[in-house]
């Protein structure tokens, strides 16, 4: 998956929870904060945009512990492909 | 009960259709001598075939020689087959279309013992536990009920305990059994209209797929008893049922590999009346420690010869490791002791979750899962099949709503996906509660 990709299936999966919660489509990019900003995501919706990632691009960034991340964009780098 | 006097009163009536090939009373006798015969030399017989005709005979040939006799799955491989026999000190494997396979040091050489049924649990992992059962107890719920003939459907393996609860119904009460070694749903509920079937036992995830595979007004009129078991059997199956067949008699029946069969339940209602709490049914005494329910009854098994640790409290009850609760005048299941998911230090057990969606129209099955992750240790999955006629992205956003409305967060499965039918285990129930 590409950068683009991977951004768009971590938009979409945030819409498909704010929906789910009765929430109106929110604005995403790069620098939103995933928790504890504006989004309507819990830690439980993260984790499972983490399982989907690994499913669909094959990587664990986690494979050797936790990793710190908190924007959008810093998710996206923890799964691009090395170039 | 004399088994082989059940065959011998059948004369040519059929008895078992094995695979679409019809076998009478006459031809399982032969059968049953035929293999009788050749395992005369043997004490310690295993028989390891998906073949409902093989188990069958192998069952009736012990009696007849009065040995114990060993029943494994099928499908294990070769490895975990010769661990359990060697430390079963199996003398002689009974295959398909009853092939004898000497094992280890052969014939003779084991110390023998009085015809005694070894079942094993069809648990995933680890060495499988091995319960002994009496035939007497076996038979117990069977022969003290009115006994209708019809024609069975096997639905189960044939080394299950459940299967083998099924062969020996059929005989006990003369009935021929349909039963094929695929457990192909779609399979085996075309076979409920090709043989006119009157009787079937199967567990839930089998009834919902067979629902949609086998539409009432096509078939199903010959279906005069419908029994339920394997899985925790909710309202909305019940009910769903009952809609599609009438006239059909639909019982839930509690039993396990290691309780045997205990009581079921006849009135329509999932659960079972809390009254039964302090009052013996079927023979059966029931009472709650912390949560889970435990039996005493006479047709439990009489123990594990596989060296695993008793089941039995120090004051004989066995507990079967199902959570239940009183709500009301009832008793309902919740889960299995054992099957728990921590998804973000909550405990969740996820059949609580699938019997919640369940309940939401246009559901056909879901299995709820918990999946491990760095983030919340699990976090929930539901796999579901959606009903034909339903689309499946509405009716996955749909479950996504109800479930936030409803649902604390941590029972909320935040990953659904909707998928044409559900993975099961060999003895055809859901997978476990991780992956």
């Amino acid at each position: 998956m590409s950068d683009t990709e991977i951004l768009d299936f971590i938009c979409l999966r945030i819409q498909e929870a704010a929906m789910a919660k009765g929430t109106g489509s929110v604005a995403i990019d790069g620098e939103t904060l995933i928790l504890g900003g504006h989004l309507p995501v819990d830690s439980l919706d993260l984790a499972a945009i983490v399982v989907e990632l690994e499913s669909c691009t094959g990587c664990d960034p986690f494979s050797k512990g936790f990793v710190d991340f908190r924007t959008v964009g810093e998710l996206v780098r923890l799964y691009s492909s090395p170039k | 009960m004399n088994l082989l006097r059940q065959l011998e009163n059948g004369r040519d009536a059929q008895a078992v259709t094995q695979d679409d090939h019809p076998f009478t009373y006459q031809d399982l006798l032969q059968n049953v001598q035929d293999l009788k015969l050749e395992l005369t030399p043997y004490r310690r017989p295993m028989v390891v075939s998906s073949e409902a005709l093989t188990v069958l005979s192998a069952l009736i040939a012990c009696q007849e020689l009065d040995i114990p006799l060993w029943i494994a799955h099928a499908l294990g491989n070769r490895r975990d087959f010769d661990m359990v026999a060697e430390s079963q000190k199996i003398d002689v494997r009974i295959g398909d279309g009853g092939q004898l396979e000497a094992i280890g040091g052969g014939a003779g050489t084991n110390s023998s013992g009085a015809f005694a049924i070894h079942i094993m649990t069809s648990g995933t992992t680890g060495t499988p536990k091995i319960a002994r059962h009496a035939l007497d107890a076996l038979l117990g719920r069977i022969s003290t009920n009115s006994l209708s003939q019809g024609s069975w459907l096997l639905t189960y393996p044939p080394s299950t305990f459940a299967g083998i609860q099924v062969l020996l119904t059929a005989i006990s009460s003369g009935s021929p059994i349909v039963a094929y070694r695929t457990q192909s749903t779609i399979k085996l509920a075309e076979a409920i209209c090709r043989y006119s079937i009157t009787h079937v036992s199967a567990t839930p995830t089998f009834w919902r797929a067979a629902l949609m595979a086998l539409h009432p007004s096509r078939a199903g009129n010959s279906l005069r008893q419908i029994t339920i078991g394997g899985e925790i059997v909710d309202q909305s199956l019940l009910d769903t049922l009952r809609r599609a067949f009438p006239s059909a008699r639909i019982a839930h029946i509690f039993a396990s590999t290691e309780a045997g069969a205990l009581f079921s339940v006849k009135d329509g209602y999932a659960g079972f009346p809390a009254a039964w709490l302090s009052t013996k049914i079927d023979g059966v005494e029931l009472r709650i420690q912390d949560g889970i329910l435990q039996v005493r009854s006479p047709r439990t098994m009489q123990a594990y010869v596989s060296g695993h640790p008793s089941p039995y409290t120090a004051d004989g009850w066995l507990s079967a490791g199902d959570l239940v609760e009183v709500r009301g005048d009832r008793v309902y299941f919740s889960g299995r002791s054992d099957a728990i998911v921590n998804v973000g230090g909550a405990k969740v057990h996820p059949e609580e979750v699938e019997r919640f969606i369940l309940g939401i129209e246009g559901i056909a099955d879901v299995v709820v899962v918990g999946v491990k992750n760095a983030l919340s240790g699990a976090v929930l999955k539901a796999d579901v099949v959606p009903m034909p006629g339903f689309e499946p992205e509405a009716l996955r956003q749909k479950i996504a709503r109800v479930c936030h409305s409803a649902l604390p967060a941590h029972k909320i499965p935040r990953i659904i996906h909707m998928v044409p039918h559900v993975t099961t285990s060999f003895a055809g129930k859901k997978s476990g509660p991780l992956e």
